[in-house]
């Protein structure tokens, strides 16, 4: 895995602020993406408390990535950190902020992001439902935002979005530079690859089953080639 | 969203309403005799004969282009109807009633038939059935719509009761007004209104029935008569807090939640569920990983 930040070159690839969003200063204008191409890897604040269930979740997230780019950003800290006080010590929220440190040091989004833009996005990831507080989905949003901004420059990057809210997944699927990842299919990626055993991805989901944090999904499952038997969490 | 459209059956009662019912009622009378022959337009046209109006929400969007929204507001407005040229919308609070939530509806598409030339009519039950010559016009014709002559008469007949014997309120009499309102879905006041209007009953004892009958007594006669279950009884004496978006949004919310361009929260929200799960099952079925259903 390699840090990123948006002002600052790591590895072949780096975003910078241009006009409020962020884009890629890899040759710029051509938006067919190549197979080759390398992820940028962001996960919301709900994938992370997810890996905080368990330790090989949070390996095989690490496998997944492998040596390609992951971007932490401010909002999804400051959504853990919130969490964190309100489910208090010992909370999945609470470890999960512990573990931050591997993903390098949080990009500051507000210079990169459009907030009106980020606003509608967390209006349609609501769907009419009111929020429960202002940030309610902000963290996704700005995400999809960033993606979505990069992608509309004719950056070539590529992007993985891991989270585990299907609404926001279906958003960020709408730019076609995304694919957005629950971590089951994660796990079931892992599988198909040969990077995971599907018992061991079996054994993952059971944990998070058991904290209401994913579908119950058998190794046979994992094994087959239908990620529709993945429910919800298989799409899009 | 797909064009609101007027069925050719819906586009003929517009003509009538603009050859016939153009102006405004010069008297009380004649308000009553125009909501019963627009009434008596909508049936013939729509083929209803006498019988009961079902799903009313459907007929409305189905043949008059006009989306209809049923959700819990409360109780400071019965509806409302919103229309310009193009669009028309009615809303029913179902904190109320289930007859007279139907009642609702069908007075509100009155107005719209009517081209009531407000844009939008938001009305509580005082309004409704004030003496205003407009309203009296469309509870006429909502009235006659749900409660047709005809459809009145048969049931009386088939019940054996003669017409001396309705305003006793006696036991009887109660299982019979609860099967009118059983089989028609209206509220006891609207079917005792009706009943004075088709002569059945005077206004005087109308009157009387109405401060001495209450609904559930009514409903639960009948259904003890007929052997309805509690659980298949009219819903005119309970509170019925139904959430039903208009179709044509409803199916396009649907169409872009199986091509995965919205999310299931909109639908989620449309619904009133909070299951968004469970909703997701139900929205795409069994579907492969393109999202085509599994034969």
């Amino acid at each position: 895995m390699t840090r990123m930040t948006p002002g600052g070159q790591s590895g072949d690839a780096r975003l910078v602020g241009v006009g409020g969003v962020s884009v890629t200063t890899l040759s710029s204008a051509s938006t067919s993406l190549s197979p080759d191409q390398p992820w940028i890897w962001f996960s919301d604040t709900s994938a992370l408390i997810s890996a905080a269930v368990s330790t090989d979740l949070g390996k095989a997230i690490q496998v997944a990535i492998g040596t390609n780019k992951a971007m932490l950003l401010d909002v999804v800290v400051a959504e853990l950190r919130h969490r964190a006080e309100v489910d208090g010590r010992g909370s999945l929220a609470a470890i999960a902020k512990g573990v931050l440190t591997q993903f390098g040091e949080p990009v500051t989004t507000p210079k990169y992001v459009n907030t009106q833009q980020v606003r509608t996005i967390q209006a349609i990831i609501a769907g009419g439902r009111p929020l429960k507080h202002d940030l309610e989905h902000w963290a996704e949003s700005v995400t999809i935002e960033m993606m979505r901004g990069a992608h509309q420059r004719g950056s070539r990057l590529r992007f993985r979005f891991l989270t585990e809210d299907y609404n926001a997944r279906i958003e960020a699927a709408q730019i076609p530079t995304c694919e957005p990842w629950s971590t089951p299919r994660l796990l079931w990626e892992l599988v198909q690859k040969g990077d995971l055993t599907p018992h061991s991805a079996a054994a993952i989901a059971d944990d998070l089953q058991r904290v209401h944090r994913g579908p119950n999904v058998t190794a046979a499952e994992f094994a087959g080639k239908r990620r529709s038997k993945l429910g919800r969490a298989g799409q899009p | 969203m797909p064009a609101s459209r007027l069925s050719p059956m819906g586009a003929q009662v517009f003509r009538y309403t603009r050859s016939a019912l153009s102006g405004r009622p010069r008297n009380k009378a004649e308000a009553q005799r125009q909501g019963r022959r627009l009434a008596e337009k909508v049936r013939a046209e729509l083929d209803l004969g006498s019988a009961a109006i079902r799903d009313l929400a459907a007929l409305i969007e189905t043949h008059f282009g006009v989306d209809v929204d049923l959700s819990p507001l409360g109780r400071d407005a019965d509806g409302l109807c919103a229309h310009t040229g193009e669009q028309a919308l009615i809303v029913a609070s179902t904190d109320f009633p289930d007859g007279h939530v139907r009642f609702t509806m069908a007075h509100e598409l009155g107005h719209h038939l009517l081209a009531d030339p407000r844009e939008v009519i938001a009305e509580n039950g005082e309004q409704m059935y004030s003496d205003n010559i407009v309203e009296r016009r469309v509870n006429a014709f909502a009235a006659h719509l749900l409660l047709p002559d005809a459809g009145v008469q048969s049931v009386l007949a088939s019940l054996d009761i003669p017409a001396d014997e309705l305003p006793t309120g006696n036991d009887r009499v109660q299982r019979a007004l609860g099967n009118l309102m059983y089989r028609f879905g209206v509220s006891l006041p609207a079917l005792l209104f009706q009943l004075a209007d088709l002569r059945v009953l005077s206004f005087d004892e109308v009157a009387v029935l109405r401060q001495t009958l209450r609904a559930g007594q009514v409903t639960a006669r009948h259904r003890l008569a007929a052997s309805v279950p509690q659980l298949a009884a009219p819903l005119a004496e309970s509170v019925c807090e139904v959430v039903r978006p208009p179709q044509r949004l409803l199916e396009t919310a649907l169409t872009a939640a199986r091509a995965r361009k919205i999310g299931t929260s909109l639908l989620a929200t449309l619904l009133d569920r909070e299951d968004d799960a469970g909703l997701f099952e139900e929205v795409m079925g069994d579907e492969d990983d393109a999202g085509r259903p599994i034969r």
